[in-house]
């Protein structure tokens, strides 16, 4: 039976709503009677409060309601991933430890009153030292970070040093014949979603609603209960348009302070954080990370073995977790058939805001260091680097220990890198373009280069449940419910697409309610890690499965026949080798009590599963490198990536562009800077902090590979992060080849490229 | 040369810097811009309102406004035209445009005072969920948005520049929409959203 909307470019099933601007996001949502919110934050890096004096704000009029730390349950923050931040400062623990550490929120009648309450909110404080470089920060005498929390000598203990390791990584080392050791480092990266961040608050007896903009809102809604200490059947969560949605919503501490706000105010709270928060304060950046790296090979460019050491600066607060580290360790994991490798990441604490989860997830960093470093070596051995990169990438067949269990490749879809780097090959014409000395290319002070970087990530890579309820109404409409966030990855036009594929009906008849914690929970944990087509998509296809069955079984009756003779169809139900057909509209008028029909599914990702969901590719740079002005540009990139099979092309393309084009920016363009004086970023808006805008994009090819994983929903992989994780390092390649100078940090701006020419670090 | 909006704008405010004698560091892309400017100021009396008689999407609306009000403010909290998008109030992303006598602006960096007497366009006035205009189709057909925050404005850009060039290259497309940010990185298929929207109409 025929019927394929999977595998077909379909527009959003939202997209009216997007273009003609009656999508609802958080901070267009507003009620009679609404306060607005404010936080009063920190402007110190580490601090000791000595005073807060609310009385002059309190007094002014229009100011409902000013909390500060006792005024907070004072229970550990977040309680997703770790628990030692708190609401707010204050109360026993009075310390703030990073410029943005909240210290006191408002609700007031109208945004003016707010802003100007919180300027007079008083806080006393007494500076204290403080460190913004993770390199010094764990040295004898370096200032306690975390001044008093428990992490003595700014690492965190029970995690760090924290790794993998397979073989025997000094006997590989032994065989080499050429050893390479490089350092690299990778700056903050924040997301710099352009929506200004907020959420609504609002409670109707015993009951809290929060509409924010949360990939995570189950966790949020246990988060909620556990703070206020109600019930989690009490508080429901709403995320409807994210507005953004690069992993940057789960340590907000203004949503528990809104609706503090608005219990205490007895008034619905909309809080609105500035615009630089998306800059400074707001723990959504990317970790900042240094590595060493130790690569032995054989001359014929065989690794025998890799030392990786990592270094991750966590911010002043653990936060987010010891995971991007370990995640970072895998993104080098899962890409080398190397024997013997080990990596150690150290997770440290300064006095920066704590860095969270950013698109790519600790994979981003490593995968610089590990990209630059077997170019760098491929450079050492006098190979192309492509040749490097394809003797030792993992093969479709492998069979390898990652993580301490063996992993059988064949049976997660293969490993596409040896196609990945085959039709990035052909698409740049690397065979007669590329050479040691530069490409093929512009004459004279311009110089060509061709680049390229291996990707390899986890999707989904914790354990993780979803559920999905289908309805086949009696009008023949499919109504789907999820708990699924809409981040703009084409979440909802997936899982409908999966849906009609699995149960026979026309896309245009099935109708998708998502982001809220009233609708089955999927995924559970969030709609993160590239995990929704997956582990949604395996519930959504599950619960299609199920009402087809149930659709079939009332079919027979309606047709006068055996379910084995039915099959589905543009939303019909067909009889084998005849004419006669149902829609489901009949079948479903056909049950007594105009009942609809029901389909339920429930996908459990468990552990066992979670560390197979490979994703691998390549990118493939072409840049110019003007040497007289240092101007990079980029001329062309070529995306090749597996997603297993591709559910919805053009958003796939759309995913892999947009993840280039903001993996782009972190190579070239985006540079975060703070004040080391005053710790106060300087670069707390779009127009200091350069992302790509459309004239920074290069011409673009992205290559789907299609090797089925069979454990998802048609054979499909998570893949919507994964071209940032190669972007930059493919970049940094190109300009070495281009110029010949081997950059170790990035953003590479025009001022480093004449620097290191002057000082004849070119060719 | 070719200057894109972006650049030009950053040009324009470095006049700023340079002109405003004795003020090198009042760059008002800043904050620090900022303070130095309002210190040279006398803080913004809460001015009487203001009455302002604009045509709003084609229909004579009246409204009064201090003078202090943007004309983002007044669109998204005094007339519920929640389209316009906030993003950095600042003049830096181009999530507020709105067509202001057919010509795009930042409606975070215009007071309402201004647009009296003049027509400004919002993207409630391009189309409706029934009636989309032929951009508006053409970016749900090409997927020219992810989350889709910053696309009102990009629709605006991109209709004015329509409407002063219906037949433009793909170079032309890019600097029409320089002044508009998209952070999930849509910007190929913005470009042949426009590109095929003009397409269609000059085929029709």
């Amino acid at each position: 039976m025929s019927n394929p909307v999977v595998g077909t470019s379909v527009p959003d099933v939202r997209g009216k709503e997007r273009v003609t601007g009656t999508a609802q996001y958080t901070i267009d949502l507003s009620r009679p009677n609404m306060l607005v919110g404010r936080v009063v934050r920190s402007t110190y890096p580490n601090a000791k409060i000595l005073s807060i004096d609310t009385s002059k704000a309190e007094s002014l009029p229009g100011v409902k309601a000013v909390i500060t730390g006792k005024d907070v349950p004072e229970i550990p923050f977040p309680p997703f991933l770790s628990y030692d931040m708190r609401v707010l400062a204050g109360a026993s623990d009075s310390y703030v430890r990073f410029v943005g550490d909240e210290v006191a929120a408002i609700a007031a009648e109208t945004e003016e009153i707010a802003d100007a309450a919180a300027k007079l909110v008083e806080v006393g404080y007494q500076p204290l030292p403080f460190n913004l470089d993770a390199k010094t920060t764990t040295q004898p005498g370096a200032p306690d970070v975390e001044s008093s929390l428990g992490y003595p000598g700014n690492v965190q203990l029970g995690y760090s040093p924290l790794g993998m390791a397979r073989g025997d990584v000094d006997a590989g080392f032994a065989q080499a014949d050429v050893v390479f050791e490089g350092e690299y480092q990778v700056p903050p990266q924040p997301a710099a979603s352009l929506r200004p961040f907020s959420c609504l608050a609002e409670w109707d007896g015993p009951n809290l609603t929060v509409y924010n903009d949360s990939q995570v809102i189950f966790v949020r809604q246990g988060e909620l209960a556990d703070l206020l200490g109600i019930p989690t059947a009490n508080v429901r969560v709403v995320s409807q348009y994210m507005g953004g949605g690069f992993g940057e919503d789960n340590l907000y501490r203004f949503i528990p302070l809104a609706a503090v706000l608005a219990k205490k105010t007895s008034r619905p709270v909309k809080m609105v954080m500035p615009q630089d928060y998306a800059f400074e304060g707001s723990p959504n950046k990317r970790h900042a990370a240094s590595f060493t790296v130790k690569l032995g090979a054989k001359s014929d460019g065989t690794i025998t073995a890799m030392d990786l050491q990592a270094t991750y600066d966590k911010g002043a607060y653990l936060a987010g977790g010891a995971s991007v580290p370990y995640v970072g360790a895998r993104a080098v994991f899962n890409g080398y058939r190397v024997p013997n490798m080990r990596y150690t990441t150290y997770a440290v604490f300064t006095d920066n805001p704590p860095a969270g989860a950013f698109r790519g997830y600790g994979g981003v960093q490593s995968n610089f260091a590990v990209q630059s470093a077997i170019d760098d070596l491929a450079e050492k051995l006098g190979m192309d680097p492509t040749d490097v990169q394809y003797l030792n990438c993992i093969r479709p067949d492998d069979v390898l220990e990652i993580e301490g269990r063996p992993v059988d490749f064949t049976q997660v879809g293969g490993s596409a890198f040896m196609e990945a780097i085959e039709k990035g090959k052909a698409a740049t014409d690397w065979k007669s373009r590329w050479s040691a000395s530069g490409a093929a290319g512009a004459p004279g002070q311009v110089r060509t280069g061709l680049g390229m970087a291996l990707l390899t990530y986890g999707f989904g890579h914790k354990p993780d449940t979803a559920n999905v309820s289908i309805y086949i109404r009696p009008s023949g409409q499919v109504d789907v419910m999820t708990g699924t966030a809409d981040l703009g990855g084409g979440q909802p036009t997936t899982i409908s697409m999966i849906v009609a594929e699995e149960l026979g009906a026309r896309l245009e008849d099935v109708s998708i309610s998502l982001g809220d914690t009233n609708l089955p929970p999927a995924p559970f944990l969030g709609t993160f890690g590239s995990r929704t087509t997956f582990i949604a998509g395996n519930a959504a296809k599950l619960a299609a499965a199920d009402a087809r069955q149930k659709l079939l079984a009332a079919a027979a009756g309606v047709l006068g026949t055996t379910q084995d003779q039915l099959g589905t169809s543009g939303s019909q139900v067909l009889v084998n080798g005849s004419d006669q057909s149902a829609t489901f509209s009949e079948v479903v008028r056909s049950l007594p009590g105009g009942a609809s029909i029901e389909g339920a599914g429930e996908y459990v990702h468990t552990a066992q599963t979670s560390r197979s969901g490979f994703q691998f590719g390549a990118c493939f740079a072409e840049v110019e490198v003007n040497q007289w002005t240092g101007k990079i540009g980029v001329k062309k990139l070529v995306m090749a990536q597996d997603y297993g099979r591709v559910i919805n092309p053009r958003a796939a393309e759309g995913q892999m562009q947009g993840a280039a084009i903001q993996g782009l920016g972190y190579g070239i363009l985006e540079d975060y800077v703070v004040d080391a004086t005053t710790a106060q970023s300087i670069t707390r808006d779009w127009l200091y902090y350069r992302v790509p805008t459309i004239m920074d994009v290069p011409e673009m090819s992205s290559i789907a590979i299609e090797n089925p994983d069979p454990r998802g929903p048609f054979g499909a992989k998570g893949g919507g992060e994964s071209m940032i994780i190669c972007t930059h390092s493919a970049i940094r390649n190109a300009v070495a080849n281009a110029i010949g100078v081997r950059f170790t940090s990035l953003p590479i701006t025009p001022q480093m490229v004449i620097e290191a020419l002057k000082a004849g670090g070119g060719r | 040369m070719r200057v894109s909006r972006r650049g030009l704008f950053k040009i324009i405010i470095g006049g700023v810097a340079t002109t405003a004698a004795g003020v090198t560091a009042l760059v008002l892309g800043t904050k620090q811009g900022r303070a130095a400017f309002e210190s040279l100021v006398p803080a913004a009396t809460p001015a009487a309102s203001n009455d302002i008689v604009m045509s709003l999407n084609g229909s004579e609306v009246r409204i009064t406004a201090k003078a202090n009000r943007t004309l983002l403010k007044v669109l998204r909290e005094d007339l519920s035209l929640t389209g316009t998008k906030p993003g950095c109030s600042n003049g830096e992303c181009g999530s507020c445009t709105v067509l202001l006598d057919g010509m795009p602006i930042y409606s975070c960096q215009r007071l309402a005072v201004e647009v009296d007497g003049h027509q400004v366009t919002t993207i409630e006035g391009v189309g409706s969920v029934g009636r989309l205009s032929a951009l508006q189709r053409a970016f749900i057909d090409e997927g020219a948005f992810q989350c889709g925050y910053c696309t009102p404005g990009f629709i605006l850009s991109a209709t004015a520049l329509l409407q002063s060039n219906p037949n433009p290259s793909a170079d032309e497309v890019r600097e029409g929409l320089s002044g508009n940010i998209c952070r999930c990185g849509s910007y190929p298929h913005i470009t042949n959203a426009v590109l095929s929207a003009a397409k269609g109409v000059n085929s029709e």
